[in-house]
């Protein structure tokens, strides 16, 4: 059907449409050949119910050639119709208006009254006007600052928050564009802005976000001032397949070696057990591996895994795995988005050198209940947000249990059979606005694993932690945040397997710190941050304990380490201009380790061993033994080539003070934390990185490519053979060499369409060289090794197929390079019985990795008004069923050695879980 | 590691999906390195011995090189050498009077290979034998082979103390001595034309000896009264014959130093454990010899100076469990059996009736011999 209308009444529609092609984010299916314009519409109406306006004489030469299966319609309309002078404008909603020659944006700008003519209501300090002049929904009006009032600079801070409208939570990463510049913002994890623009005039800023409905607002800015805007979530009324992701904008954003995900993004990803795990997403960037499937720890850029700082609002996480890492410690249903930064870190981070991973959880829904539950084979559960008061506090809870024991009870292996393994984990939140300047949130955390094996080993490891975080905005474009963390990690074990030999060891670690930062707004062009921090640790490496009277085992007491680390810091963002942006920062920090303690010293120029103790210094409780500190240099600059591509360059140095004792592939829960000390020096890495950054068609597709090169100091290796868990002078177990890493990041990254996901490939090296004068100061002979995480190949696609609007098909395929191993290179016969001599350390790989995932993920019925809304999936992991090593080891058995391989997943896996929550669809 | 079998199998029900198979690694190349163990004891009664070999591929391919015509010696630090000679291809025993290790002196072991390379071990203290407690045993389950068979059979366990304060190094040497028995008395025999009466001496009983290959270390680092609990010695099957009438075990404990004891400590690590990802990681095993002439010549090894004390245990059938021993079951000769033209000449047959005669084909159900042991019965057997 053709929809044809008067100009006059084209008219009636610009009086009261203020915006102006602002849509174009609709993806329609294509291609269309050798077809009329009319023919054309006809068929967006049919098939996207898209309707479009014009007149006849405009478009009868017009034929429509488009190639390609999905295409913006913002895109194609210009495609077509640029090459004739006709402009259009798209009013939302579906309906396409053609406007001739006719530039109705340059129409619109001049309707709008100027300033002066405004209403104004009579404003508390910083005043914002709200919805006084709403010309239509979607479009507000704004004053902000005084009127009368002008800065002298000639710039002006427009700041505040980004909130939802209907749960009241903050909007983060929303993105602030003033309309037609290239100046612009993105709201930080509470959902807060400031952004500078020219005073004494009228401005339109653009904010969108994913999964929100975009916002337009004109605003007259007369000086400083406060402006909150509410975001509505998308309701998919019509029929709009665009998923826009990676909140972040890459290309104009001063971050590189960033990922940045939402919950939302990976609920159709396939997963093992059908546990949506953010952490295991992760693992599919580009940067970030594991030493295997199923184990706890990432290795970011080739370091360490305990290089890694997971913060969950602002909580330090110790152990971030349940059930030894099969899944992640963190309840997905809890989290609403997390930021992982691989260089580049902002300087009010540091205390590790490799990466950043910061989760932020939901702050609850501040205007109506909500409920949510979910099961799966592994786990169940359960999550609430109340408002207390509407739209000023609300409290959130969310559990998670497990009930796995049925699956061991039903295995054949006795032992298996005998054993048992649970775990739990409970989030819990306050978030408070008392005003519109200021937030509070009180938060609290708690996740416990427990193991018995056939009823005589028990391994339990829990992490505990609660945060006070607050924030205010000052005046004069000053904003303070203030924070009180506590975290616990402890870990336990047991073993009663002999009566005569039964002892158990618990170790726990404590973390208290305050932080504190103020980040300043009011210079033009300048984003000033400036704080500090101070963390007590307190480790309690502790006792082997005899547990049963029958036992010989002596009482062995590890010692309890005090450790102060604080840091002050200062950074400036400075804007050059609209294409240049300079980071520039200082982070100073420094670590004091402290008594009660007993130290030793050993013969110089001799091996670091129990015989070689010549004096025992001890060291009164508080007083300082050692102390480390240096600066933290932070450095980047972001250069726009154009809109959309940009090259940054960024340097970065970070120390750490404290590190895991594990010399085991994987990290395991009974690794403990140990401090740097007289002996042991902290390590230091710098880092530099190169990038670039180019988007396509208005951030649908994005692309980039790193390199990074990363020289780590003082890193920290274990001795052949080094026995941790029972020998308590770490320090004879130890010894520390250089680290050099480097690699090639590409990430090709489609955020729009019916087709969504990613593709990155990462080539990346990171070598160990362990050398000294000594002898017994070498590793390898001081020759240089590959560390047990460097995989040079890693290829990761994920992807996401919209088949409808509630059903979808995903996809993952992972492959990497075989992790390096130590093989034996040789036979030997001793004693009767075949022995095998080892290769150097790490000198050969296990097998490459591979393998495919699929999920099909369907969704209830999107009925607006429901009670509760549920969704399937159903999904098969390592569909090749290809048995990936998991473990090579070789064992004597009978007097020969033999070879083993085994496999964690040697076989398809097939999940089904039902995800349910109240409300419907839409729901987050 | 008890960590990483929780790890692995407990955990995650993903035993349901994970799975364990052979696998042999395409190492390119290996290096040759010489393995040298040698060992003198206090006791001399036991011969000292030094073998001394190279290693050789992961492909076994042609077999043990054994290192010959080396000049092996022991030295004491008092200056006196003791010279040793090949005995059989890169076997060396004394050639003189053996050495007895003597308290508060040490001893090296030499070797001059015959590429004119010198190895050398530590000085390595003699540590008096610290005496063994006990020896004992009880019925177990347990795992035996990677692909999850479980077997019953009977654990032996050491247990010893010391009453010095320094922590005791130890390692057990183990050799078994088991009385089993056959099901049929040998009375009849088939001398291939017609059934006799058989008069010769009785098979039924036999005592069969074998080393038991394996390492079985244990120190008392950390414990009370500076013992060892619970040394984890062999396990014994319940399948075979070994434990169908009375087994007993021989145990030589040796004290050792340190140093010794660390290489079979990383030796056992390697060969029982490694692999895992929750486990120490392998690594080039060394011990206490070096190559002195050149420090860039790979060697590994370890001389062990032992002080020697003996125990030895018997173990009755157990009750806990069957014991499953070689299936003996008669098949009938003649018209509704095996045709007597097809039995070989000189086997054993037994009566089931009166002119009806049966046999076993594996004559391993008459003859006790069969089955690899001696009739005569060990001196020290009770």
């Amino acid at each position: 059907m053709k929809r044809r209308i008067t100009i006059s009444l084209l008219a009636v529609i610009l009086a009261s449409q203020c915006l102006a092609q602002s849509g174009g984010d609709i993806a329609i299916a294509g291609p269309y050949r050798d077809i009329t314009f009319s023919m054309f519409a006809e068929q967006l109406s049919s098939r996207h119910n898209i309707s479009v306006y014009y007149r006849d004489e405009w478009v009868k030469d017009i034929v429509v050639n488009l190639p390609g299966d999905t295409i913006l319609l913002s895109q194609a309309l210009h495609t077509i119709l640029d090459p004739h002078g006709i402009r259009y404008f798209d009013r939302g909603n579906g309906q396409i208006y053609l406007t001739g020659e006719t530039d109705i944006e340059k129409n619109r700008l001049a309707q709008i009254p100027p300033p002066e003519q405004e209403p104004e209501r009579e404003p508390a300090a910083d005043s914002r006007i709200s919805d006084d002049l709403s010309y239509e929904k979607g479009v507000k009006r704004y004053t902000v600052g005084r009127r009368g009032e002008r800065e002298v600079s000639g710039t002006a801070i427009i700041r505040g928050y980004v909130r939802s409208v209907t749960s009241g939570e903050p909007v983060i990463g929303a993105t602030i564009v003033e309309s037609g510049t290239s100046n612009g913002i993105i709201t930080n994890s509470d959902g807060y802005y400031a952004l500078n623009v020219r005073s004494g005039r009228d401005i339109t800023l653009d904010i969108s976000c994913l999964g929100m409905e975009k916002e337009t607002c004109l605003v007259t800015v007369n000086s400083s001032g406060t402006l909150n805007i509410e975001m509505t979530e998308k309701l998919i009324d019509i029929q709009e397949v665009v998923v826009r992701t990676g909140r972040h904008d890459n290309v104009r954003g001063i971050q590189m070696g960033f990922q940045q995900l939402a919950i939302k993004e990976i609920k159709t990803i396939p997963v093992v057990m059908g546990e949506r795990d953010l952490l295991k997403v992760a693992n599919m960037m580009p940067g970030v591996q594991t030493v295997g499937e199923g184990s706890a720890g990432f290795n970011v850029r080739g370091s360490s895994s305990d290089q890694n700082l997971f913060l969950l609002n602002e909580i330090p996480v110790y152990n971030t795995g349940h059930l030894f890492g099969f899944f992640s410690a963190f309840n997905p249903d809890m989290i609403s988005d997390f930021n992982l930064y691989k260089s580049n870190f902002p300087v009010e981070y540091g205390g590790r050198l490799a990466s950043v991973f910061e989760f932020s959880t939901r702050k609850g829904n501040k205007k109506r209940f909500g409920a949510r539950g979910a099961i799966s084979p592994v786990t169940g559960s359960l999550l609430f947000e109340v408002p207390l008061v509407k739209d000023k506090a609300s409290v959130i809870a969310g559990v998670r249990t497990t009930y796995s024991d049925w699956i061991l009870n039903r295995l054949d292996d006795r032992e298996l059979r005998e054993s048992n393994a649970s775990f739990n984990d409970l989030m819990t939140g306050i978030h408070i606005m008392p005003d519109s300047r200021s937030s509070l949130q009180i938060f609290g955390y708690m996740s416990n694993d427990r193991f018995n094996l056939a009823g005589n080993s028990n391994f339990r490891y829990s992490n505990q932690g609660a945060s006070i975080l607050y924030d205010r905005q000052l005046p004069e474009g000053w904003k303070i945040d203030v924070a009180a963390v506590h975290s616990r990690y402890t870990n336990f074990q047991d073993n009663l397997t002999y009566a005569t030999q039964a002892y158990e060891h618990e170790y726990s670690l404590a973390h208290n710190e305050i932080k504190a930062r103020l980040t300043g707004y009011k210079f033009a062009d300048h984003t000033v941050v400036a704080g500090g921090n101070f963390v007590l640790h307190n480790l309690n490496q502790g006792r082997y304990i005899p547990t049963s009277p029958w036992s010989f085992v002596t009482e062995r007491d590890f010692g309890k380490e005090k450790g102060a680390e604080y840091a002050i810091f200062v950074s400036d963002e400075y804007r050059i201009n609209d294409r240049m942006t300079l980071y520039t920062g200082l982070r100073y920090s420094f670590f004091d380790y402290l008594g009660p303690k007993e130290v030793y010293s050993y013969t110089p120029a001799m091996p670091l061993e129990a015989v070689n103790i010549i004096d025992t210094t001890y060291y009164g409780n508080g007083k300082r033994i050692v102390n480390y500190n240096g600066p933290e240099y932070r450095l980047s600059l972001n250069r726009e080539l154009a809109p959309d591509l940009s090259v940054k360059v960024s340097f970065n140095r970070m120390r750490q003070y404290l590190f895991m004792l594990s010399n085991t592939v994987a990290i395991s829960p009974t690794d403990r934390w140990k401090m740097v000390d007289s002996h042991i020096r902290p390590p230091v890495a710098d880092q530099v990185s190169l990038g670039i950054y180019k988007n396509i068609n208005s951030r649908a597709l994005e692309t980039s490519a790193e390199v990074y090169y990363k020289n780590t100091r003082h890193v920290v290796e274990y001795k052949d053979g080094a026995e941790l868990t029972t020998n308590p002078l770490i320090e004879t177990t130890i010894l520390q060499g250089r680290q050099n890493s480097y690699g090639a990041e590409f990430l090709i990254r489609r955020n729009a369409g019916r087709l969504t996901g990613w593709i990155s490939y990462t080539w990346s090296r990171s070598l160990i060289t362990v050398d000294s004068e000594y002898l017994w100061e070498q590793i390898n002979r001081g020759r240089t090794y590959a560390s047990n995480y460097d995989k040079p190949h890693a290829i990761n696609l994920v992807g996401s197929f919209r088949i409808s609007r509630r059903v979808s098909l995903a996809s993952n395929l992972v492959y990497n390079s075989g992790r390096p191993i130590t093989y034996p290179t040789g036979l030997f016969y001793i004693n009767g019985v075949e022995g095998v001599s080892y290769s150097y350390r790490n000198e050969f790989r296990i097998p490459d990795y591979f393998r495919v995932d699929a999920s099909l993920n369907i969704e209830g019925n999107l009925v607006k008004r429901k009670l509760a809304h549920g969704s399937w999936m159903f999904a098969i992991y390592n569909a090749t069923g290809r048995r990936n090593a998991y473990s090579i080891y070789f064992k004597n058995e009978g007097g020969q050695i033999k070879g083993y391989k085994q496999s964690i997943y040697g076989v398809p896996i097939f999940t089904v879980s039902y995800n349910i929550k109240l409300g419907n669809y839409a729901v987050e | 590691m008890r960590l990483n079998r929780v790890a692995i199998l407990l955990l995650t029900f993903t035993w349901l999906f994970s799975c364990v198979e052979p696998y042999t690694p395409e190492t390119t190349g290996y290096d040759e390195m010489l393995m040298i163990e040698g060992i003198i004891f206090d006791d001399p009664t036991m011969m000292p011995k030094v073998t001394i070999s190279r290693s050789i591929p992961l492909s076994r391919e042609g077999g043990y090189i054994h290192e010959t015509g080396a000049a092996v010696s022991v030295e004491c630090d008092d200056g006196t050498s003791f010279p040793f000679f090949e005995i059989n291809p890169g076997l060396y025993v004394p050639s003189g009077a053996p050495v007895i290790p003597e308290q508060g002196k040490k001893y090296r072991l030499l070797v001059v290979t015959g590429d004119q390379k010198v190895y050398a071990s530590a000085y390595e203290p003699y540590i008096p034998p610290t005496p063994i407690d006990s020896v004992t045993f009880r019925a177990e389950y347990t795992k035996v082979s990677e692909f999850g068979e479980w077997e019953h059979g009977l654990k032996f366990y050491a247990n010893a103390s010391s009453s010095d304060d320094k922590p005791v190094y130890l390692r057990w040497l183990l050799d078994a001595t088991y009385n089993y028995s056959v099901p049929f008395p040998c009375n009849f025999i088939w001398n291939g034309d017609s059934v006799v009466n058989y008069r010769g001496p009785d098979y039924r009983f036999c005592w069969k000896s074998l080393e038991i290959p394996g390492i079985f270390i244990a120190d008392s680092y950390g414990m009370e009264g500076n013992r060892v609990a619970d040394a984890e010695l062999n396990f014994v099957s319940q399948y075979g014959d070994q434990l169908t009438i009375r087994y007993s075990l021989n145990v030589v404990q040796l004290s050792i130093p340190k140093s010794a004891y660390e290489f079979w400590y990383d030796l056992k690590k390697m060969i029982d454990e490694t692999g895992g990802l929750y486990e120490t990681q392998p690594f080039r095993i060394r011990g206490n010899i070096e190559c002195i002439s050149d420090p860039d010549t790979e060697a590994g090894g370890v001389f062990e100076v032992a002080g020697v004390s003996h125990a030895r245990v018997f173990a009755d059938k157990p009750t806990e469990f069957d014991v499953i021993t070689f299936n003996c079951s008669l098949v009938p000769i003649g018209q509704d059996g095996i045709s007597w033209e097809f039995l070989p000449a000189n086997i054993f047959v037994s009566e089931i009736d009166v002119d009806k005669y049966a046999t076993t084909l594996q004559q391993k159900c008459y003859d006790c011999r069969l089955r690899g042991g001696t009739t005569i019965r060990p001196p020290f057997w009770e």
